[in-house]
């Protein structure tokens, strides 16, 4: 999966930092910026404007993430790639709430803003400080703990069941938890489990887990090696 | 024989001194006394004491009815009861009250102690005579005051028989003063432009005197209306300040020329005033607003204060408003201010790293901290200057470039947020995870009600002394997440290594939990506040 970061300021350097290098390319419009980008050794190419041609200079990418330090550029380039890659997954950096409709209209698929994401951390500080450590330890620490997502084959042994009655088992066989499934048959988004509707498990449904690193490759490989879920 | 009578005067003067003296160290000791005096102090001075606002009103109601009887004195045959009423219960507490001010002012019981100790010390006889003297100018000092003036002269109408004392009545009124705020900061705003008013004052005086003489010159033989100097004046007065009766009116020529004049020089006079009043309260304005906001932090239970009015202010401001959390705005900026104004938040404009302003804020309200300007030179030297002052609160800082982390932890931050950081994290995880990602932005958020929570085990409740496995989170509807404890245990390895204690992710059905621990589970926020909710219930 390759992934485009469109400008090398502050966001698109910590970014590109907390990705794998090989899957990435930086594209800048600013010369310093691709002087810094360089230095790290990341891919980079320069673009001298945002058009349809400069662009076309960027390879093949599947993810393109729009951190323009300047928001009227960056809204533009937005634009831009949407018009290009009509199914292409966009991220983009939105500075002003005022301006979030505008990216919208534009199609992106996420919208990020940095100062909401600030203040909602100052809020999970202050009200579950263990909460955001334990959550954070687990996604960005590397530690053993992780969160998954488990696409459930063709005739595993879950395929059929329903979830609460599974759910001991296997957070006793695999030390994991399941917090939330992708129940096709109700609706594309997450459900959490804990809301008490007892999802039946489907193949082609995703279980949302948080467990062992290892146990949760077990857990997938049991998933497809014990097959017979269905009678 | 004279030896002796010296010797009897001397044992009776320092028995009386150190009849004094004891008396005096007792009253300095007895922690009753103490509170007496301080309850009356309060209940006298304290703008912001309970019981003095329901005193003063029930002064400015006694001050009201005994005015209005007196005016109705005046021309009619009073209810004997009415005028005992006025006498007895009005006068007599105006009494007691001037009074109780006057004890209250100071301690004489100091006074004969510092004399004392001071004697002591020097080695010298105690001097009762410097003693009365201090006491009496202290006292004097406050009998002198022109609050007490006015207290003093507003008792004296209650004297009916000496018609004369009615005059004084006004008094009554003067003491209105005391009993309402909004006037008293009438008053020092005008005293705050005491200069241009003496001078304006002087000015129109002085222009009214010569307007005065000029008159009576030229009119005094041919205007049968001004026959003293005193009318004169008068008449001058009148016309400038733009008044114009029109019982005295010029009659030559050069005294309608001179009418013009002073007219022109009124019309000047009045508008400038004006214009210096207002002024003042402009100026004052900014003072009394923070005066406002000193006062409302007062009576707040649990502030935060937030320095610094940036973007990420601005949300978060949005989001404790949405929680009903009291909190207080304070930046240099005018413009970050009227914005937060418009928004209808306490703002105040101020620097926060100043003595004078920080020594006014009530810490002992203010819980917690967030110092939010977008520069981290500033952010440290708020988080500096607000440590030494706040007294425990939580300091949350933003720290715009990682490598300042450190510096303003150093400084006094127990928590340091880079928002480039955990914005990156976020989008990383995102491109990574996309349903992860929703699923923790849901969490973190609260968006969707499903939250992970932190419930505590109380002493003696349910889940004190338990296992795991007793406790049926499935019937709750929760999912238990892990527990921190606080000591290790000695069956599991660990899952994670945290300042406050070892987390155990999904703990096994025997692990046993103790007062202190902490369990985090994850749920809809109802299910989470009904569990929470048993255990309290379950530990009383």
């Amino acid at each position: 999966m390759k992934i485009a970061i469109f400008g090398f300021d502050d966001y698109g350097e910590k970014v590109a930092s907390f990705l794998n290098k090989k899957d990435l390319i930086i594209v800048v419009l600013d010369e310093k910026e691709e002087v810094k980008a360089r230095e790290k050794l990341y891919d980079v190419i320069k673009i001298h404007d945002i058009d349809d041609d400069e662009i076309a200079k960027v390879e093949e990418f599947d993810i393109a993430l729009a951190v323009l330090h300047d928001e009227d550029k960056n809204l533009f380039l937005c634009l831009t790639l949407r018009d290009l890659f009509p199914d292409m997954k966009i991220i983009a950096k939105v500075s002003d709430k005022d301006n979030e409709y505008k990216y919208k209209l534009a199609g992106i698929n996420k919208l990020i803003n940095p100062f909401e994401v600030t203040a909602n951390r100052i809020m999970t500080i202050l009200k579950k400080p263990l909460t955001l450590k334990v959550i954070e330890e687990i996604i960005f620490q590397d530690n053993k703990l992780s969160f998954a997502e488990i696409t459930i084959p063709e005739n595993s042994f879950l395929d059929g069941k329903y979830i609460k009655d599974v759910f001991k088992d296997i957070s006793a066989l695999y030390n994991l938890l399941i917090i939330g499934i992708v129940d096709k048959e109700i609706s594309e988004n997450v459900q959490f489990v804990t809301k008490g509707f007892n999802h039946k498990i489907d193949k082609g449904d995703i279980l949302i887990v948080v467990g062992d690193i290892d146990e949760i490759e077990r857990f997938k490989d049991d998933l497809v090696m014990l097959s017979g879920g269905k009678e | 024989m004279k030896f002796f009578k010296y010797l009897k005067e001397t044992t009776v003067s320092e028995a009386v001194i150190k009849l004094l003296i004891a008396f005096a160290f007792y009253l300095d000791g007895n922690v009753k006394y103490q509170k007496i005096k301080d309850f009356f102090r309060r209940l006298m001075n304290d703008d912001d004491y309970t019981p003095k606002k329901i005193f003063d009103i029930f002064m400015l109601f006694l001050v009201v009815t005994s005015v209005s009887i007196l005016l109705y004195d005046i021309k009619h045959q009073l209810n004997p009861w009415l005028e005992d009423f006025d006498f007895y219960v009005v006068t007599m507490i105006f009494a007691v009250e001037y009074v109780i001010r006057l004890w209250v002012y100071n301690d004489t019981h100091k006074i004969i102690i510092e004399e004392y100790e001071e004697a002591t010390f020097l080695e010298r006889r105690f001097s009762i005579k410097n003693v009365i003297k201090k006491a009496l100018l202290k006292k004097w000092e406050y009998i002198k005051s022109p609050f007490a003036i006015i207290d003093f002269l507003a008792i004296l109408p209650g004297f009916r028989s000496l018609r004369i004392l009615r005059i004084f009545v006004i008094f009554r009124l003067f003491k209105i003063l005391r009993y309402t705020r909004s006037i008293n900061t009438f008053i020092e705003v005008l005293a705050n432009k005491k200069f241009e008013l003496t001078i304006l004052l002087l000015a129109v005086g002085f222009v009214t005197f010569i307007g005065g003489a000029i008159i009576y010159v030229f009119e005094a033989h041919n205007n049968p209306k001004i026959s003293t100097i005193f009318d004169a004046i008068y008449w001058s007065l009148i016309t400038i300040s733009t008044v114009g009766y029109g019982d005295i009116t010029p009659v030559s020529e050069e005294g309608k020329i001179l009418t013009m004049f002073l007219i022109i020089v009124g019309i000047g006079s009045i508008s400038f005033s004006t214009s210096i009043i207002a002024s003042a309260f402009t100026e004052k304005l900014q003072e009394l607003k923070a005066d406002r906001v000193f006062r409302i932090i007062k009576n707040m239970e649990d502030v935060y204060l937030i320095c610094g009015y940036s973007n990420e202010a601005e949300i978060l401001a949005q989001r404790f408003k949405k929680e009903n959390v009291d909190f207080v705005i304070v930046d240099m900026d005018e413009e970050r201010i009227q914005k937060a104004s418009e928004r209808g938040y306490i703002a105040l404009k101020g620097d926060i790293t100043q003595k004078t302003f920080l020594k006014v804020l009530d810490f002992d309200k203010i819980s917690k901290i967030f110092v939010l300007t977008n520069n981290d030179i500033s952010n440290s030297f708020i988080v500096l200057s607000v440590k030494a002052y706040s007294k425990g609160a939580e300091i949350i800082s933003l720290a715009n470039d990682e490598k300042n982390i450190n510096k303003i932890k150093k400084a006094g931050a127990d928590y340091a947020v880079v928002p480039s950081r955990v914005t990156a994290l976020l989008m990383a995880e995102y491109i990574g995870n996309p349903i992860t990602f929703e699923v923790i932005d849901a969490i973190l958020t609260e968006k969707r009600n499903a939250i992970i929570d932190e419930i505590i085990v109380i002493k003696d409740s349910i889940l004190d002394g338990k296992i795991v496995g007793e406790i049926d989170f499935d019937k709750y509807k929760l999912i238990l997440f892990g527990v921190l404890k606080r000591n290790e245990s000695p069956l599991l390895n660990e899952t994670l290594q945290i300042e406050k204690g070892h987390f155990y992710f999904n703990p096994p059905f025997d692990l046993k939990l103790e007062e202190g621990d902490i369990l985090v589970v994850m749920g809809y926020s109802v299910s989470v506040n009904y569990f929470k909710y048993q255990i309290e219930r379950s530990s009383i």
